[in-house]
Order: C-alpha cells, then structure tokens, then sequence
C-alpha cells in the first residue's frame, strides 16, 4: 500500500507542473492476520486525504510583496527566446506594460531609476540590457524573483520606489546540475556544483548575446541603425552549517556596447555600459550582516566620420548592513554607505554618506490580524558640500484574514534616494550618468499607500488594489548631448526637478491549478507630474497608461509540450509632440506642444510561445523552445517625428520596430 | 454608508477624468516665420515665411513664403521699405531686400514685417568686427580624401564676445550655412587650438551630409561677430538640427529668436571677416 500509494504520489507528481507542489496527508493503514488463514493479510485502509498545493506562477496574498518562481518565468513568451523575470512583473498588478523600447519597471508611475534591484539583496546599479529586448537576468540561474512595490523592510542603499530581488539556488544539489540553452539570439548556460558536503556550493551562470551575427538590421529604426552585443556572468558561493549559521557570496558583472548609427549624417554614438556587483551575507541565527559593493560605469562616444569624442561616467558605492531579528516579532538594523560619481564631463561629485537606521515590529491583535509598523531614520550628508538630508521614514502593513479565504489588507511607505539617474536618451540607452545627491540637488522622495482584497479559492485568486504614490524632486535632464562637447558645458545646470503623483486602481485574476494557469491583470491609473519652481501645469509622466490590460496565459497541451502567451493592450505613451515646422538655413525647426500633451496609438501585442520536451531521463532534460514576438504584426508606433524632404516637404513620421520577430531556443538541463 | 454605490461612484469619476485629457489647441495663425540679416558693409537680407500646422494637412512648402508681405527696416534716420526679389541662392527663393541701407559697425536697424495675419518686429545691432586670421585644411587620419579645416581669430578669453562661423562650399552652395558646431563664446575658444570648421548643416542637401571637406574643395567661411541673443538662438538652432532627428536623442527646446509675438526666426546684425581656402 505504501507503494502505491509512492506510486500514485509520483504519477501526481509528474503530472503536476513543474511549479506545482504536493503535499500529502495520510493516515496510516492497519491490518490483521486471519488466525484461519495464516497466509492472508487483511488489510483495512484508513481515509486518505490527498491535499495539493499548487505555486502559482505569481504567488502571495499581500499586493504589496509577490513572488515569481524561475521555472514559472521560464514558461513565458520572451522575445529572445530567454527567460525574463522583468517582462513578467511587467504584467503584474500596478506596473507598466513595456513596449519595445523600455525594459524597465515602472510601478505606480514611478520611473526605473528609483527601483532598487538587486541580487539576494546586493544591489546593482541600473542593470538593463538594451531597449525592452533582452532579459535582465539570466533567468535559470535564480531559483525565485521577488518583487516589492510596496517595501515595509529596510534595505542598505535605499531606493525611492519598487523593490525588485532575484535570488540565486541556495540548496546544495546532490550532484552537479546546471542547463545549457542555445539560441538565435543569445546563449545562456548556468552550473551548480556541489562541494564536499551537501552544505556547501557554489553556482556559476553565463550569458551573451549575438543579434548582429545573425539579425544585424533587426534594430533599425528609419535612419538610425543599433548594433548590440552583452556579456554577462554570475558567480555565487553558499556554505550552511547546521540551520542557523550561512555564508552567501554573490557577483554579477555585466559587459554592454552599443553602436548607433545615423544614416543621414554619417554619425556613430557607441555606448559601453558595465555593472560589477560583489555582496556576502552572513547569516548566525537571528542576526545577519550583508557587504555589498557595486559599481556601474558607461561610455558614450559621439564619433563623425572618424572624429571620436568620449564621455565616461561612473558611479561606484560601497555599503555594509546589519539586520537583527527576534522571535517576538521585533526586528532592527542600521546600514553604512558611500557613494561616489563621475559625470561624463569629467566632473567628481564630493562623495556622499548614508546612515540608516530602522526597526520593525510585527504583533497579532486579533485573530486573522497582523500588523508590522515600522520605521527608518535615514540620513545622507554630502561633507563637501555641507549638505544633509535627514528624514524619518514610517511604513506600515496590515494584514487582516476575516475568513479563509479572505485577506484584506494596507501597506503604506515613504522613502528617500540618494543616488539619481540622469537620463540623456529618450528610449533609456545608457547614455545616462548617474550621481550621488550634492549641490541643489535633492533626493528623490515618495510616499506610496496601497489598499488591496484578495480573495482566494480553489480555482482562482482574485485581487483588487487601489493606490496612491507622491514622488518629489524627480530629476528629469532637459539640456542637448552635444552640449558635452563644449568644455564648460556642466550637464547638471540643465536638470530639472519635478514632483508627481499617481493613483490608480488594480484587478488581478490568476489561476495556479490544472492545465490552463496565469493571470489577467487590469491597471486603471492617472500618473502626473509638474516642474518645480514654474508656473508650468500638470503633464502625463512618460510611463503613464491609463488603461493597461495584460494577459498571460499557460497550456499544458500534454505530457510534453507547454503553449503560453501574453497578450497586452494599453494606452500608448505620452509624448511630445511637434506642433508647428519652419525651415531656417535650409534646416527644419519644429515647435512643440506641452510636454508628454500628446498619447501615442494604443499600444497592442501578442506573443506566443510553445515548449518541447524532447526527452526527461532521470539524470537529463532536453527541450525546445518556440516564440514568436507580435505574432499578428501588430504596428505599434515607437517614435513620432517631424522630417522634411524636398518630395514632401514638412511632415510627420512614425517609427515602427521589424513587426514579428521569432526565437528558437534548444536547452539541456542536468538534473 | 452604501459602499456599492460609493464605488461605483469614484469608478464613473476615473473615467470620466481618463476622458478629459485633450490636446492643446495650437495657435489657429501659424507664425511668420523670419530669417533675416544685416551685415557691416552689406545690405539687408530677409526671407519671411509661415509655419506649416502639423495637425492638419500638410500643405506644399512653396504656399508658405509670404509673397505680399510689407518688409521694413529703420537704421534710426529712416524707414526704409524692402522689395521682394527672386533669388534661386535661397530657399526659399524670394527674398526681400533693399539697397538703400547699409550695415554699419554700431548701428541699431529694427525690422518689420506686415503680412494679412501678423505683424513682427524685430531689433539687433552690428557689433565690432572680430578678424578671422588663418585657415588651415588637415587631412584627417582614417581617411585618404577627407580633410577638417581649423580657423584661427582674433579672440581671447578676455573678448567677452559671441561669434559663429558659417561655410559655403565650391559652387554647389550659392549661400552661406550654418556650421555644424560653429558657434561659441569668447571663454570657449582656445587660441592655441583655434576653432574647427565643420561643412555647414542643411536639410536641403543632397546625399548624406558629412562635416568634412574633399580634396579640392573651395571652402569659403563667414565668421561672424554677434549679440548674446543670437549666440542663445544659434546654440539652439545646432542642438536642434543635429539631434532633432535623432529619435533616441531628441531635441525639443524651443529656438528663441529676438521677434516679437507671433514670429519666429531671427533678425540679427553681424559684424563679418571671410576667408577662403582651396584644399590640396
């Protein structure tokens, strides 16, 4: 009986996704020898109680804290044929949908720039690839995402928005495992390797990406052609000793270059952008201490026809925390930070300090009822500017469960950045610099509620969210890139500061169970923002989408295959738009209306993916992956601009990326 | 409280403000549109058009040039009245011009422009010559026919003065064109690296534009002295024509010429030294 019922937990097991668990309850069995016949066994069974749990692709009850599972991403439509953990939060409940030109999250209205994202809690400094094309992480090298928009704890180097972690296989494996996936358009390859005992490991992931090789006029817009080439590592080292005493090491370097050409003008920018993050964490029981030091640097060159000029920037920063927690629910830390930039001028900003502080106590009032108020003390001085920035940050989450299947809940937090991302391109190319708070600059600041109901049964979970966020001094550069070709020229006279606020409301339906699973999501949301120290209205910020309905689906056609998609329909971008063309010196002029007055056509896309499992040894699992981006070539307009020919004279000019892009993707696993 | 109806309520109400989100009208007049000039020993040059409305249909170019306008220029004694003429060197190819006023050193000459819709006026002055002093072609070393030309002027930091240079290449080119990259100011300059001359910018040229010149190229170049208003206008002007294409660097600041309301464009007075150089 015990076999089959071993048996029968197996077949579940096989037949239960990849991201499903089973849990089983039985009772035992008793049996009885007839005493008239020895040789017979009797055997009555007890009730068996077959309980299965399932883990959603999405999992958590509270809408301020969610998590992803890898294999779960891994199930998605990407448009690499690559995993990507950020496309899928991208669909989640309060984030803007991407187009092909942002990769980036934007949670209520806030921009990427004040995400904090990190590997197991090590922050690294604006790690996108190029565009919205190319995966973040090297998906199957994480076991898990976490994704905060909401974030009641603390974090050294802390940011004003999301909180966003990928967090590395912690288990030891028995034996060596790790994948090796090969496709058109980048490769990845991951390794896990045990050591001496099962307690310890360490992991090793690698990924680079080919376009050009094989798709060199893929990224081309009109006249300006990209060429793009990363490289990627990821290395960890993990040691446990008994339950409570662990050592973590993580790093992740990046390698990034760009080249973008101008038809029209003979002109090539070439963009090189890296991130190198090194963290340890070591965790003795309650008490855990985390060393992080990351750093992110770029190049930008402006080259004519031979005639190169390069503007490097580079921000470095160095943190230490220390987290103590108490079984009574009580729990504190405070963090040491440095940080220092160097523009693309060449300029140093004085390097700046951070000091937090911040304790959290979690208590149960009433049954069903958890509530975690917490607070922060963060200051930042700047000692050679003279400067201090010191704010009290309170946060709250409440947790309320009047039935089972019931949670509603609150989470409130305010926050402070120190650290700004200055952005000189409209679609987030890294020609970017990044600086520490000094001068008149200010950090960024927020203050984020969210009030949401879960409802949770068998077959699905239903989620509505309602929320509010208030950014203040979001810098946003308002100067031209060859400025910097002027050796007085200081890009930070040209930043402007500006505060905002969104609001907006959120329904999520998922399924974890059964052969169709996924989500739908449906953001209703207002995001606004006015120039400081103007008479200037109120203007949509640049990620704002009204209505933003996404979809993401998985079928499990049979044993071995897995069909997804992910369809998206949303309001299109703001954008500036171009009133009035004049010709002065034979050149074209053009006015604006205000900016981001204008709302690009509604944005619209679905991608399909499909996955075979082409053998499942015990030992060894080989599959192929399909996907196909805008499978119905839907036309969504990038870029609006105004050109003059002398055929047509002034007009208007849309830009569109190649419409359908397919990957293919062979991936080997070692189990 | 009715939560049902208190919902219900705040839902029609995000609605309702989703719709309102309309786009501000442009002006139902386009602007005139003025490229004008003076010059110390020159007579006044000035090209008055309108803007074409990129809301509706885009009409042909040619029906932009404000053939009837009244165009005058008072240099302080008089007022003077300026005649149109056809003059294929320009683009468009009517100008309004006169030759009973010369640029002079000093002098303050203040602009008018009367069409059906609008009147425009403008004022500038011509200040100091500043001697441009040498001009040199090198050949530039990833390329066996591509050469950079670097000016020398009588300029030092001390001059607290506002310049820009402008080109006009073989025959190919009837008129001067902005340089790419060629404006600055007197604290920009560096007297041991002079100043590079980059091929003048034009969206009217045919083939792609490089900024450099060929082997056997005649380059002549106009350095021009100039007001603060006119060094803001043309640091604008370059930002916006060499990025205002670019989707991915967009540039989308206003050019703020010296015309009063409703006109855009300029009318400057420059103080002007040429030069010529054949490259071989």
């Amino acid at each position: 009986m015990t076999h089959r019922t071993a048996s029968f937990a197996n077949t579940i097991t096989r037949r239960m996704s990849a991201a499903a668990s089973v849990l089983f309850v039985m009772s035992t069995a008793s049996g009885v020898v007839s005493p008239d016949n020895p040789d017979s066994l009797r055997l009555e069974l007890h009730e068996v109680e077959v309980t299965a749990t399932s883990r959603p692709l999405v999992s958590g009850r509270d809408a301020g804290a969610r998590h992803l599972s890898a294999s779960g991403v891994a199930s998605l439509p990407s448009l690499t044929g690559t995993p990507d953990a950020l496309h899928a939060i991208q669909s989640l409940p309060g984030v803007s949908s991407n187009s092909e030109l942002t990769g980036g999250i934007y949670v209520y209205g806030g921009d990427n720039s004040v995400n904090r994202i990190s590997v197991a809690g090590h922050r690294i400094v604006n790690p996108m690839h190029l565009l919205g094309i190319f995966p973040t992480f090297n998906n199957s090298y994480f076991s898990s995402f976490g994704f905060e928009p909401v974030p009641v704890g603390f974090d050294t180097d802390m940011s004003a928005g999301a909180v966003i972690d990928a967090v590395p296989h912690r288990t030891a494996p028995y034996h060596t495992t790790g994948s090796l996936n090969v496709g058109l358009i980048e490769s990845s390859g991951n390794l896990a390797i045990p050591l001496q005992s099962d307690s310890s490991m360490i992991t090793v992931g690698l990924r680079g990406s080919y376009i050009d090789l094989l798709f060199g006029n893929a990224l081309r817009i009109d006249n300006s052609t990209l060429g793009y080439r990363f490289g990627e590592f990821n290395a960890g080292y993990t040691r446990s000793v008994g339950r409570t005493y662990r050592l973590t090491v993580d790093m992740m370097a990046t390698s990034d270059r760009a080249v973008l050409s101008n038809r029209d003008y003979l002109s090539t920018g070439r963009l090189t952008w890296y991130n190198l993050m090194l963290g340890a964490t070591l965790t003795n029981g309650k008490t855990s201490h985390d060393l992080t030091v990351t750093s992110y640097g770029n190049g930008f060159e402006i080259n004519e026809s031979g005639l190169g000029q390069l503007f490097p920037s580079s921000y470095l920063s160095a943190s230490y925390g220390l987290t103590v927690s108490r079984e009574s629910g009580l729990s504190g830390g405070a963090s040491a930070s440095v940080q220092r930039a160097t523009l693309q001028t060449g300029q140093h900003t004085p390097p700046g300090i951070g000091l937090d502080t911040w304790c959290s106590y979690q208590f149960r009032p009433a049954s069903g009822l958890t509530v975690t108020p917490a607070v922060g003390f963060c200051s930042y001085a700047v000692p050679g500017h003279r400067q201090y920035h010191l704010a009290p940050l309170p946060r709250l989450a409440v947790g309320w469960q009047p039935t089972l299947p019931l949670t509603i809940g609150l989470r409130y937090a305010s926050a402070m950045q120190s650290s700004i991302l200055v952005r000189e391109s409209t679609a987030g190319l890294p020609a970017n610099f990044l600086l520490n708070v000094c001068g008149d600059l200010k950090p960024v600041k927020a203050h984020t509620i969210t009030v949401y109901a879960t409802l949770s049964t068998a077959v699905m979970n239903l989620t509505a969210e309602a929320y509010y966020r208030r950014t203040l001094h979001m810098p946003e550069f308002d100067g031209a890139i060859l400025n910097l070709l002027n050796a007085g020229y200081d890009p930070l006279d040209d930043i402007r500061d500006s505060n905002g606020h969104t609001r907006g409301i959120s329904l999520m339906a998922s399924r974890g169970m059964g052969r169709l699973r996924g989500w739908v999501t449906y953001n209703l949301a207002f995001s606004q923002f006015r120039w400081t120290g103007t008479e200037s209205g109120w203007f949509p910020s640049s990620h704002d989408r009204k209505h933003d309905l996404k979809i993401n689906l998985l079928w499990n056609a049979g044993r071995h295959v897995t069909v997804g998609g992910t369809w998206i329909l949303a309001t299109g971008y703001p954008y500036t738009k171009a009133s009035y063309g004049y010709m002065i010196g034979e050149n074209l002029i053009c006015e604006y209306m205000p900016h981001n007055s204008s709302r690009m056509p509604t944005y619209a896309r679905l991608d399909l993916s499909a996955r075979f499992v082409l053998s499942d040894s015990r030992r060894v699992r080989q599959s192929l992956s399909l996907s196909v981006y805008n499978v119905l070539a839907h036309h969504n307009i990038l870029f609006v601009s105004t050109s003059y020919s002398t055929k047509k004279g002034i007009h208007t000019v849309t830009s569109t990326m190649e419409s359908v892009i397919p990957s293919l993707n062979y991936t080997i696993e070692l189990k | 409280m009715n939560v049902p109806k208190t919902y219900l309520t705040a839902m029609i109400g995000l609605l309702a403000a989703s719709c309102a989100d309309s786009l501000p009208e442009p002006e139902t007049v386009p602007p005139i549109v003025i490229e004008g000039w003076i010059e110390d020993g020159a007579h006044p040059i000035v090209m008055v058009t309108h803007a074409v409305d990129l809301n509706s249909e885009t009409d042909n170019f040619d029906s932009c040039v404000e053939k009837w306008a009244r165009v005058t220029v008072d240099d302080g004694e008089r007022r003077v009245l300026l005649f149109a003429r056809i003059d294929r060197d320009y683009f468009p190819p009517l100008v309004y011009t006169t030759n009973d006023i010369t640029g002079a050193v000093g002098k303050t000459y203040t602009l008018t422009v009367e069409t059906e819709n609008r009147t425009v006026r403008a004022t500038t002055s011509i200040p100091q010559i500043t001697r441009l002093q040498k001009l040199t072609a090198e050949q530039i070393l990833e390329s066996d026919s591509l050469y950079i030309l670097t000016a020398k002027v009588n300029v030092t930091a001390e001059s607290e003065g506002y310049y820009k240079f402008l080109t006009k290449v073989n025959s190919d080119e009837k008129r001067y064109y902005s340089s790419f990259l060629g404006t600055f100011k007197s604290a920009d300059y560096n007297p041991a690296d002079g100043w590079r001359v980059r091929k003048g910018i034009h969206n009217t040229h045919s083939g792609h534009y490089s900024p450099h010149y060929h082997y056997g190229d005649t380059v002549a170049v106009k350095f021009c002295t100039m007001d603060s208003a006119a060094y803001a206008y043309w640091t604008a002007y370059e930002n916006v024509v060499s990025t205002g294409s670019n989707q991915f660097f967009p540039q989308q600041t206003a050019c703020q010429g010296n015309l009063s309301e409703g006109g855009r464009g300029y009318w400057f007075g420059y103080g002007v030294s040429f030069g010529r150089i054949i490259i071989k």
